[in-house]
Protein backbone atom coordinates (compact mmCIF):
# COMPACT_ATOMS: atom_id res chain seq x y z
CA UNK A 1 0.00 0.00 0.00
CA UNK A 2 1.13 3.43 -1.35
CA UNK A 3 1.66 5.69 1.33
CA UNK A 4 0.94 9.87 0.69
CA UNK A 5 3.39 12.09 1.71
CA UNK A 6 2.85 13.99 4.81
CA UNK A 7 3.63 18.28 4.67
CA UNK A 8 5.74 17.34 7.47
CA UNK A 9 8.25 14.81 5.63
CA UNK A 10 9.68 18.49 4.28
CA UNK A 11 10.60 19.17 7.84
CA UNK A 12 12.01 15.70 7.75
CA UNK A 13 13.89 16.62 4.91
CA UNK A 14 15.20 19.91 6.12
CA UNK A 15 16.89 18.46 9.26
CA UNK A 16 18.56 15.93 7.34
CA UNK A 17 20.12 17.86 5.30
CA UNK A 18 20.89 20.60 7.99
CA UNK A 19 22.43 17.71 9.99
CA UNK A 20 24.64 17.07 6.30
CA UNK A 21 25.49 20.69 6.48
CA UNK A 22 26.43 20.66 10.15
CA UNK A 23 28.61 17.37 9.54
CA UNK A 24 30.03 18.70 6.58
CA UNK A 25 30.78 22.46 7.83
CA UNK A 26 32.51 20.53 11.37
CA UNK A 27 35.26 19.22 9.13
CA UNK A 28 36.06 21.59 6.69
CA UNK A 29 38.95 24.48 7.59
CA UNK A 30 37.08 27.04 5.99
CA UNK A 31 34.34 27.75 8.39
CA UNK A 32 34.84 28.94 12.23
CA UNK A 33 33.72 26.29 14.95
CA UNK A 34 30.23 27.93 15.22
CA UNK A 35 28.75 27.60 12.21
CA UNK A 36 28.73 23.50 12.50
CA UNK A 37 26.56 24.20 15.46
CA UNK A 38 24.60 27.29 14.49
CA UNK A 39 23.45 24.71 11.49
CA UNK A 40 23.21 21.89 14.17
CA UNK A 41 20.69 23.72 16.37
CA UNK A 42 18.86 24.90 13.03
CA UNK A 43 18.49 20.99 12.54
CA UNK A 44 17.65 20.58 16.24
CA UNK A 45 14.82 23.66 15.88
CA UNK A 46 13.30 21.78 13.06
CA UNK A 47 12.90 18.82 15.67
CA UNK A 48 10.63 20.77 17.84
CA UNK A 49 8.85 22.35 14.80
CA UNK A 50 8.13 18.69 13.81
CA UNK A 51 6.69 17.85 17.58
CA UNK A 52 4.38 20.83 17.63
CA UNK A 53 3.66 19.85 14.37
CA UNK A 54 2.13 16.56 15.63
CA UNK A 55 1.07 17.86 18.96
CA UNK A 56 -1.56 20.37 17.08
CA UNK A 57 -2.30 18.31 14.16
CA UNK A 58 -5.96 18.58 14.34
CA UNK A 59 -5.67 22.44 14.89
CA UNK A 60 -3.22 23.17 12.01
CA UNK A 61 -4.79 23.10 8.31
CA UNK A 62 -3.07 21.41 6.02
CA UNK A 63 -1.76 24.13 4.06
CA UNK A 64 -0.67 25.71 7.04
CA UNK A 65 1.44 22.53 8.10
CA UNK A 66 2.84 22.38 4.14
CA UNK A 67 3.76 26.12 4.28
CA UNK A 68 6.01 26.18 7.33
CA UNK A 69 7.13 22.61 6.76
CA UNK A 70 8.30 23.87 3.18
CA UNK A 71 9.57 27.39 4.13
CA UNK A 72 11.92 25.37 6.31
CA UNK A 73 12.95 23.33 3.99
CA UNK A 74 13.60 25.92 1.64
CA UNK A 75 15.78 27.45 4.51
CA UNK A 76 17.77 24.73 4.59
CA UNK A 77 18.65 24.08 0.74
CA UNK A 78 19.42 28.14 1.24
CA UNK A 79 22.25 27.44 3.73
CA UNK A 80 23.65 24.49 1.11
CA UNK A 81 23.23 26.86 -1.83
CA UNK A 82 25.01 29.62 0.59
CA UNK A 83 27.66 27.55 1.66
CA UNK A 84 28.56 26.50 -2.06
CA UNK A 85 28.75 29.88 -2.66
CA UNK A 86 30.64 30.99 0.14
CA UNK A 87 33.43 28.69 -0.79
CA UNK A 88 33.18 29.89 -4.82
CA UNK A 89 33.18 33.85 -3.95
CA UNK A 90 35.11 34.61 -0.46
CA UNK A 91 37.22 31.06 -0.48
CA UNK A 92 37.82 30.93 -3.88
CA UNK A 93 38.39 27.35 -3.34
CA UNK A 94 36.90 25.73 -7.27
CA UNK A 95 38.04 22.43 -6.37
CA UNK A 96 36.13 21.99 -3.27
CA UNK A 97 33.14 23.99 -4.26
CA UNK A 98 32.66 22.21 -7.03
CA UNK A 99 32.95 18.18 -5.02
CA UNK A 100 30.48 20.22 -2.99
CA UNK A 101 27.75 21.25 -5.70
CA UNK A 102 28.16 17.77 -7.30
CA UNK A 103 27.91 15.72 -3.95
CA UNK A 104 25.51 17.94 -1.84
CA UNK A 105 24.02 21.02 -3.34
CA UNK A 106 22.78 19.36 -6.68
CA UNK A 107 21.51 16.01 -5.18
CA UNK A 108 19.47 17.92 -2.00
CA UNK A 109 17.92 20.48 -4.61
CA UNK A 110 16.95 17.15 -6.82
CA UNK A 111 15.74 15.23 -3.97
CA UNK A 112 13.40 18.03 -3.00
CA UNK A 113 12.01 18.88 -6.22
CA UNK A 114 11.15 15.18 -6.33
CA UNK A 115 9.89 14.69 -3.28
CA UNK A 116 7.66 17.88 -3.80
CA UNK A 117 6.72 17.17 -6.97
CA UNK A 118 5.20 14.16 -5.26
CA UNK A 119 3.69 16.05 -2.94
CA UNK A 120 1.85 18.92 -4.97
CA UNK A 121 -1.38 18.91 -5.16
CA UNK A 122 -2.81 21.58 -6.74
CA UNK A 123 -1.34 25.08 -8.04
CA UNK A 124 -1.77 27.01 -4.17
CA UNK A 125 1.02 24.51 -3.67
CA UNK A 126 3.58 25.17 -6.04
CA UNK A 127 2.89 29.19 -5.33
CA UNK A 128 3.41 28.95 -2.07
CA UNK A 129 6.65 27.04 -2.43
CA UNK A 130 7.42 29.80 -4.96
CA UNK A 131 6.69 32.97 -3.03
CA UNK A 132 8.86 31.51 0.29
CA UNK A 133 11.51 30.62 -2.03
CA UNK A 134 11.73 33.92 -3.64
CA UNK A 135 11.48 35.11 -0.31
CA UNK A 136 14.51 33.35 1.23
CA UNK A 137 16.48 34.35 -2.09
CA UNK A 138 15.36 37.97 -2.06
CA UNK A 139 16.76 37.98 2.39
CA UNK A 140 19.52 36.21 1.36
CA UNK A 141 20.70 38.59 -0.79
CA UNK A 142 19.72 41.49 1.23
CA UNK A 143 22.33 40.59 3.94
CA UNK A 144 25.19 39.80 1.53
CA UNK A 145 24.61 43.34 -0.43
CA UNK A 146 24.48 45.06 3.07
CA UNK A 147 27.14 44.22 4.29
CA UNK A 148 29.14 41.63 2.28
CA UNK A 149 32.58 41.64 3.69
CA UNK A 150 31.42 41.72 7.77
CA UNK A 151 28.96 38.86 7.13
CA UNK A 152 32.19 36.45 5.24
CA UNK A 153 34.91 37.61 7.77
CA UNK A 154 32.27 36.30 10.44
CA UNK A 155 31.74 33.10 8.45
CA UNK A 156 35.27 32.20 7.75
CA UNK A 157 36.54 33.16 11.12
CA UNK A 158 37.80 29.93 13.62
CA UNK B 1 43.63 22.21 16.80
CA UNK B 2 42.96 19.08 15.04
CA UNK B 3 41.83 17.28 18.04
CA UNK B 4 39.50 19.93 18.57
CA UNK B 5 38.16 20.04 15.40
CA UNK B 6 37.21 16.02 15.66
CA UNK B 7 35.81 16.65 18.85
CA UNK B 8 33.31 19.07 17.41
CA UNK B 9 32.83 16.58 15.06
CA UNK B 10 32.32 14.03 17.54
CA UNK B 11 29.56 15.81 19.26
CA UNK B 12 27.67 17.11 16.28
CA UNK B 13 27.51 13.66 14.86
CA UNK B 14 26.15 12.30 18.23
CA UNK B 15 23.66 15.25 18.33
CA UNK B 16 22.73 14.58 14.61
CA UNK B 17 22.01 10.78 15.18
CA UNK B 18 19.66 11.62 18.22
CA UNK B 19 17.98 14.68 15.98
CA UNK B 20 17.49 12.47 12.82
CA UNK B 21 16.29 9.38 14.82
CA UNK B 22 13.89 10.91 16.78
CA UNK B 23 12.37 13.08 14.11
CA UNK B 24 12.37 9.64 12.18
CA UNK B 25 10.11 8.56 14.69
CA UNK B 26 7.88 11.56 15.38
CA UNK B 27 7.15 11.20 11.34
CA UNK B 28 6.59 7.79 11.72
CA UNK B 29 4.17 7.99 14.01
CA UNK B 30 2.82 10.35 12.10
CA UNK B 31 2.28 8.33 9.11
CA UNK B 32 0.90 5.33 11.08
CA UNK B 33 -2.70 4.98 9.30
CA UNK B 34 -5.62 4.27 11.11
CA UNK B 35 -7.86 1.34 10.43
CA UNK B 36 -11.17 0.21 10.81
CA UNK B 37 -12.10 -2.90 10.43
CA UNK B 38 -15.59 -4.16 10.29
CA UNK B 39 -17.17 -6.46 12.58
CA UNK B 40 -19.99 -8.25 13.80
CA UNK B 41 -22.05 -5.33 16.18
CA UNK B 42 -21.29 -6.84 19.83
CA UNK B 43 -24.96 -6.24 20.99
CA UNK B 44 -27.85 -6.46 18.71
CA UNK B 45 -31.47 -6.84 18.30
CA UNK B 46 -32.94 -10.19 18.41
CA UNK B 47 -37.00 -11.12 18.14
CA UNK B 48 -38.37 -11.43 21.69
CA UNK B 49 -41.82 -13.52 22.11
CA UNK B 50 -44.52 -10.27 21.63
CA UNK B 51 -42.57 -9.18 18.57
CA UNK B 52 -44.58 -11.38 16.04
CA UNK B 53 -46.38 -9.07 13.76
CA UNK B 54 -44.95 -5.55 15.36
CA UNK B 55 -41.16 -5.98 14.38
CA UNK B 56 -38.82 -5.48 11.72
CA UNK B 57 -35.15 -5.62 11.56
CA UNK B 58 -32.93 -4.21 10.35
CA UNK B 59 -29.52 -5.39 7.98
CA UNK B 60 -27.19 -6.84 10.89
CA UNK B 61 -30.05 -6.80 13.66
CA UNK B 62 -28.08 -3.53 14.62
CA UNK B 63 -31.66 -1.21 14.17
CA UNK B 64 -35.05 -2.71 14.73
CA UNK B 65 -38.83 -1.02 13.87
CA UNK B 66 -41.59 -1.54 16.09
CA UNK B 67 -44.92 -1.04 14.85
CA UNK B 68 -47.67 -0.83 17.74
CA UNK B 69 -50.94 -0.39 18.82
CA UNK B 70 -52.36 1.38 21.51
CA UNK B 71 -56.29 1.57 22.87
CA UNK B 72 -58.54 4.70 24.22
CA UNK B 73 -58.44 4.17 28.41
CA UNK B 74 -56.47 1.11 27.92
CA UNK B 75 -52.93 0.43 28.69
CA UNK B 76 -51.70 -2.02 25.93
CA UNK B 77 -47.99 -4.52 27.22
CA UNK B 78 -45.65 -5.86 25.33
CA UNK B 79 -43.41 -7.27 27.28
CA UNK B 80 -40.43 -8.45 24.89
CA UNK B 81 -41.46 -6.48 22.29
CA UNK B 82 -37.94 -6.64 21.05
CA UNK B 83 -35.05 -8.41 22.62
CA UNK B 84 -31.46 -7.05 23.27
CA UNK B 85 -28.30 -9.67 22.82
CA UNK B 86 -24.59 -9.22 24.18
CA UNK B 87 -21.33 -11.15 22.18
CA UNK B 88 -19.55 -9.27 24.03
CA UNK B 89 -19.31 -7.46 28.25
CA UNK B 90 -20.40 -3.93 27.16
CA UNK B 91 -22.85 -1.38 28.88
CA UNK B 92 -25.56 0.36 27.57
CA UNK B 93 -28.48 2.74 27.58
CA UNK B 94 -31.44 3.99 25.83
CA UNK B 95 -31.28 7.56 24.75
CA UNK B 96 -33.87 9.61 23.14
CA UNK B 97 -33.17 10.61 19.59
CA UNK B 98 -37.06 12.47 18.53
CA UNK B 99 -40.58 12.28 18.76
CA UNK B 100 -43.09 13.29 15.85
CA UNK B 101 -45.49 15.17 15.91
CA UNK B 102 -45.09 17.55 19.06
CA UNK B 103 -46.86 20.27 19.76
CA UNK B 104 -49.87 19.07 17.65
CA UNK B 105 -53.37 18.83 18.97
CA UNK B 106 -53.01 14.81 17.93
CA UNK B 107 -50.16 14.34 21.19
CA UNK B 108 -53.43 14.74 23.59
CA UNK B 109 -54.92 11.83 22.26
CA UNK B 110 -52.00 9.44 24.35
CA UNK B 111 -51.16 9.79 27.85
CA UNK B 112 -47.67 7.74 27.87
CA UNK B 113 -45.45 5.72 25.87
CA UNK B 114 -42.91 3.85 28.35
CA UNK B 115 -39.94 2.04 27.19
CA UNK B 116 -38.21 -0.51 30.14
CA UNK B 117 -35.25 -1.67 30.00
CA UNK B 118 -35.48 -5.61 31.36
CA UNK B 119 -32.40 -7.34 32.74
CA UNK B 120 -31.94 -10.92 31.79
CA UNK B 121 -33.33 -11.90 35.60
CA UNK B 122 -36.14 -9.39 34.78
CA UNK B 123 -35.16 -6.61 36.90
CA UNK B 124 -35.77 -3.11 35.49
CA UNK B 125 -32.69 -1.65 35.24
CA UNK B 126 -33.84 1.65 32.90
CA UNK B 127 -36.78 3.82 31.94
CA UNK B 128 -37.70 6.25 29.23
CA UNK B 129 -41.12 7.41 30.27
CA UNK B 130 -42.54 9.98 27.66
CA UNK B 131 -45.65 11.36 28.62
CA UNK B 132 -48.40 14.31 27.47
CA UNK B 133 -48.61 17.63 28.89
CA UNK B 134 -51.70 19.03 26.66
CA UNK B 135 -50.54 18.99 23.54
CA UNK B 136 -46.41 18.04 24.15
CA UNK B 137 -44.69 15.54 24.49
CA UNK B 138 -42.25 15.62 27.87
CA UNK B 139 -39.53 13.46 26.81
CA UNK B 140 -37.54 11.69 29.42
CA UNK B 141 -33.35 11.83 29.91
CA UNK B 142 -31.66 8.92 28.40
CA UNK B 143 -31.01 6.17 31.11
CA UNK B 144 -27.91 5.66 33.15
CA UNK B 145 -25.50 2.90 31.51
CA UNK B 146 -25.86 -0.43 32.76
CA UNK B 147 -23.71 -3.17 32.23
CA UNK B 148 -24.87 -6.31 30.01
CA UNK B 149 -22.58 -9.55 30.39
CA UNK B 150 -21.66 -11.89 27.09
CA UNK B 151 -24.42 -14.04 26.17
CA UNK B 152 -27.10 -12.29 28.06
CA UNK B 153 -30.70 -11.30 26.48
CA UNK B 154 -32.11 -8.55 27.64
CA UNK B 155 -35.48 -7.56 26.67
CA UNK B 156 -37.36 -3.98 25.87
CA UNK B 157 -40.48 -4.25 27.63
CA UNK B 158 -43.25 -1.04 25.85
CA UNK B 159 -46.29 0.21 28.07
CA UNK B 160 -49.03 2.40 25.42
CA UNK B 161 -51.43 4.43 27.14
CA UNK B 162 -53.98 6.15 25.47
CA UNK B 163 -56.59 8.70 27.15
CA UNK B 164 -60.43 8.04 26.80
CA UNK B 165 -62.06 9.04 23.89
CA UNK B 166 -58.60 8.69 21.81
CA UNK B 167 -59.01 9.16 17.87
CA UNK B 168 -59.04 6.31 15.82
CA UNK B 169 -55.86 6.50 13.29
CA UNK B 170 -53.67 9.09 15.26
CA UNK B 171 -50.14 7.67 15.79
CA UNK B 172 -46.98 8.92 16.75
CA UNK B 173 -42.97 8.12 16.02
CA UNK B 174 -40.63 7.69 18.46
CA UNK B 175 -37.03 7.36 17.87
CA UNK B 176 -34.68 5.90 20.23
CA UNK B 177 -30.98 5.19 20.48
CA UNK B 178 -29.38 1.95 21.95
CA UNK B 179 -25.94 3.18 22.96
CA UNK B 180 -23.12 0.79 23.51
CA UNK B 181 -19.54 1.30 25.32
Amino acid sequence: MALELLPEFFLFLGIDFFVAVALLCSIMDYFRRSVAYLFEAAAVFGYINLLMSQQFLSFFSEYMRFAYSFLYLALALASIVGVNFYLVISKKAWSTAKLFAGTVTLPTVLISVFFFSLYVRDTTYTLTAAFLSSAIVLGTAIAFLANPDKFKDWLGRR
Amino acid sequence: MINRRWLDFLIILLISMFVVSASAAVYYGMLLPSSATVKVAPVHFIAGNDSSGILSLGANQTYATLTLDAYPNVTLYYDQAVNITALANKAIRLRPISISPNSDPSVSNFTSVVFRLIRADMAEVGVLSYTTTSNMWNVPPSTSYVPITSGETWAIKIEITATPGALSGVSTNIVIALDVT
